[in-house]
């Protein structure tokens, strides 16, 4: 058998997702689109659209709902990443009124834009951890856990709480998140 | 901390909630849903209804290439001059029958033509000629 589903398996596999697959697709959507130039529908087709011409392939092995999410990661990171490099385009012509040659402006952020991006990057992770200040210590270590990259297993140990306390833990941090923010991360 | 440094943090803990997304059970998905206002049938169909016109758009696509592909193999054949000179003879004869008034309108190479007296080369250099008139070398069906 095919390690990698076909095209008609896909379609097939998506189609029948039940209700809160279709509702968890749109959730990690919203999540990647936080903070980044991007609409969670946009994503979302755009995911859809990879998967069915065949640009991302999805094993047998992995969950149709993973195989979405980890496509809409994908696309997420590259829009940001792109955006940087593909600042807006305009005509303009070659030689100005006073006879020079163009010279195009420089498109990257300068110095003092770099240092408001960081600094509103900054005070928005800030923002995150705050909600967690007067909490319990592990809700606490969970999140700076999660922000510094520590992984699941490696986070759970670190905190000493079985896999349903740890779930529950994390579920409880996302959804203050949520809560917290239902217009987006703006800090 | 540089930018670049503090989105990579956020960005770690996007990943991590993704992760919750994925582990919760489908009945808290709905119920959160319906806890953040949303009816979860509508948001449902609404991603479905995405999904949907992603197929749509997809088969337009290939629908689209296969259409492009077809015309350019149609166009290719039928200005391609046959380098097998029985063939070609073939075609040529074809045209000026369909063509008499063009054929008329040609050298006498051209009527030469019809009676078998051109080189392989003259037959081929003909028909690149009624190409440059616009008419069809190839393998064009009557009646199209």
């Amino acid at each position: 058998m095919n390690p990698i589903l076909s095209r008609e398996e896909l379609e097939e596999a998506i189609r029948s997702l039940p209700v809160a697959g279709w509702v968890r697709l749109r959730k990690i959507a919203v999540m990647f689109c936080q903070r980044r130039p991007l609409e969670a529908d946009d994503l979302l087709q755009e995911a859809f659209a990879r998967a069915i011409d065949g640009s991302r392939r999805c094993p047998r092995t992995v969950g149709i709902v993973k195989f979405l999410a980890e496509a809409m990661h994908s696309i997420a990171s590259d829009a940001m990443k792109t955006r940087g490099r593909h600042p807006e385009l305009r005509a303009v012509p070659l030689i100005a009124d006073d006879g020079l040659a163009f010279d195009p402006p420089d498109c990257r952020p300068n110095a003092e834009q770099e240092l408001g991006d960081a600094q509103e990057t900054a005070h928005m992770k800030q923002r995150l951890l705050d909600l967690f200040a007067d909490d319990d210590a592990v809700a606490q270590v969970m999140i700076e856990g999660m922000i510094e990259g520590t992984d699941g297993e490696e986070l759970r140990a670190l905190v000493d709480l079985d896999r349903t306390a740890f779930a529950s833990k994390r579920r409880l941090i996302r959804r203050r998140i949520d809560k917290a923010f239902p217009n987006g991360w703006k800090p | 901390m540089t930018d670049d440094k503090e989105r990579a943090a956020l960005e770690r803990l996007k990943s991590a909630l993704v992760e919750d997304i994925l582990a919760a059970p489908d009945g808290e998905i709905l119920a959160e849903a319906q806890e953040d206002g949303s009816d979860p049938e509508a948001v449902a169909a609404a991603v479905r209804a995405l999904f949907e016109k992603s197929v749509a758009a997809e088969k337009k696509a290939r629908l689209t290439a296969a259409q492009a592909a077809v015309a350019a193999d149609r166009r290719r054949r039928l200005t391609a001059v046959p380098s097998d000179p029985a063939e070609a003879r073939r075609r040529l004869n074809h045209l000026l029958a369909r063509h008499p008034e063009t054929a008329g309108k040609l050298t006498m190479a051209a009527r030469k033509g019809q009676s078998g007296d051109l080189s392989d080369d003259e037959v081929r250099g003909l028909l690149e000629d009624l190409q440059d008139l616009g008419l069809s070398t190839g393998e064009e069906p009557e009646g199209r």
